[in-house]
């Protein structure tokens, strides 16, 4: 089962750095994207990667190309992308987004919104989301292009 | 209202001048014919009155408070995107659209399960 707001309450929980991009962060902008998986940019610092562990072990979260494997700290710490199952669903924590942005590149553009009734978190901004899934550039990001630009223009006259 | 008294009026005016004239029943016929008069013209006061008041808030309601007629509005952008449901989307909480996106997919999820 996909839950993407029961992965958020952990990830909150566990008080990680962390920003919600890709489908969940387009849906929660204003433009409801069918996605399967939550895409999470995390801060890689060492105390960040520590409550990430954690989140981790609540959410019983493997590697999807190998579910007899969970996540090792080292993994965690790198730059790449981690594509995990958890109890909730697919998660993917990526260090970087494309074109090299990390969480701290990107935590200014990030809003604060209610993603559950009783929690908030940060969010890119659906103008930054819409630049970098340009820059990624991958058949699946160009084809939601279009409902971004619609969302933004209603919402913002932009 | 107008309706109401307009039909009243018809009613009482009616029984007036249908009421036989004869012995003690004529003064109940003079009573009806004022109670329609009186009616009548409670009636058109009133009829009055609503049309001042259409006309105050008519007044009042200048062109640009007047919402736009779903006809004014394309329905479509340049791209195809439906702005109908775009609009529908932004007038919802950032967790109503994530409460409706968990169950769609949990819907396509189901589907999947039954073909």
């Amino acid at each position: 089962m996909f839950d993407p707001a029961a992965m958020i309450r952990v990830l909150v929980k566990h008080d990680v750095e962390f920003i919600v991009v890709g489908g969940i962060a387009a849906t929660l902008n204003g433009a409801i994207i069918a996605t399967q998986d939550l895409d999470v940019l995390y801060a890689l610092d060492e105390s960040n990667v520590e409550h990430v562990m954690q989140a981790l072990g609540a959410l019983d979260a493997r590697f999807r190309e190998r579910p007899d494997l969970a996540p090792m700290r080292s993994r965690m710490e790198s730059r790449g992308h981690k594509l995990l199952m958890t109890r909730y669903g697919r998660c993917d924590f990526l260090g970087h987004v494309a074109p090299d942005l990390a969480y701290e590149d990107l935590v200014a553009d990030a809003l604060e919104l209610r993603a559950t009734e009783e929690l908030t978190c940060r969010v890119l901004g659906l103008k930054r989301l819409i630049e970098i899934k340009q820059a990624v550039g991958r058949p699946k990001d160009l084809a939601v292009l279009p409902l971004l630009r619609a969302t933004l223009m209603e919402r913002d006259g932009e | 209202m107008r309706v109401l008294n307009f039909l009243f009026n018809v009613w009482a005016e009616s029984e007036a001048w249908a009421s036989p004239r004869v012995g003690g029943r004529r003064g109940v016929t003079g009573v009806a014919v004022m109670a329609a008069s009186v009616q009548f013209g409670l009636a058109c006061v009133i009829n009055r009155a609503d049309t001042e008041k259409m006309k105050t808030s008519s007044s009042e309601k200048a062109p640009h408070r007047i919402p736009p007629s779903p006809d004014d509005q394309p329905s479509h952008d340049a791209a195809g995107v439906d702005l109908m449901q775009v609009r529908d989307a932004l007038a919802m909480t950032p967790a109503e659209r994530l409460k409706a996106l968990t169950e769609m997919m949990a819907s396509i999820a189901q589907l999947g399960r039954i073909t």
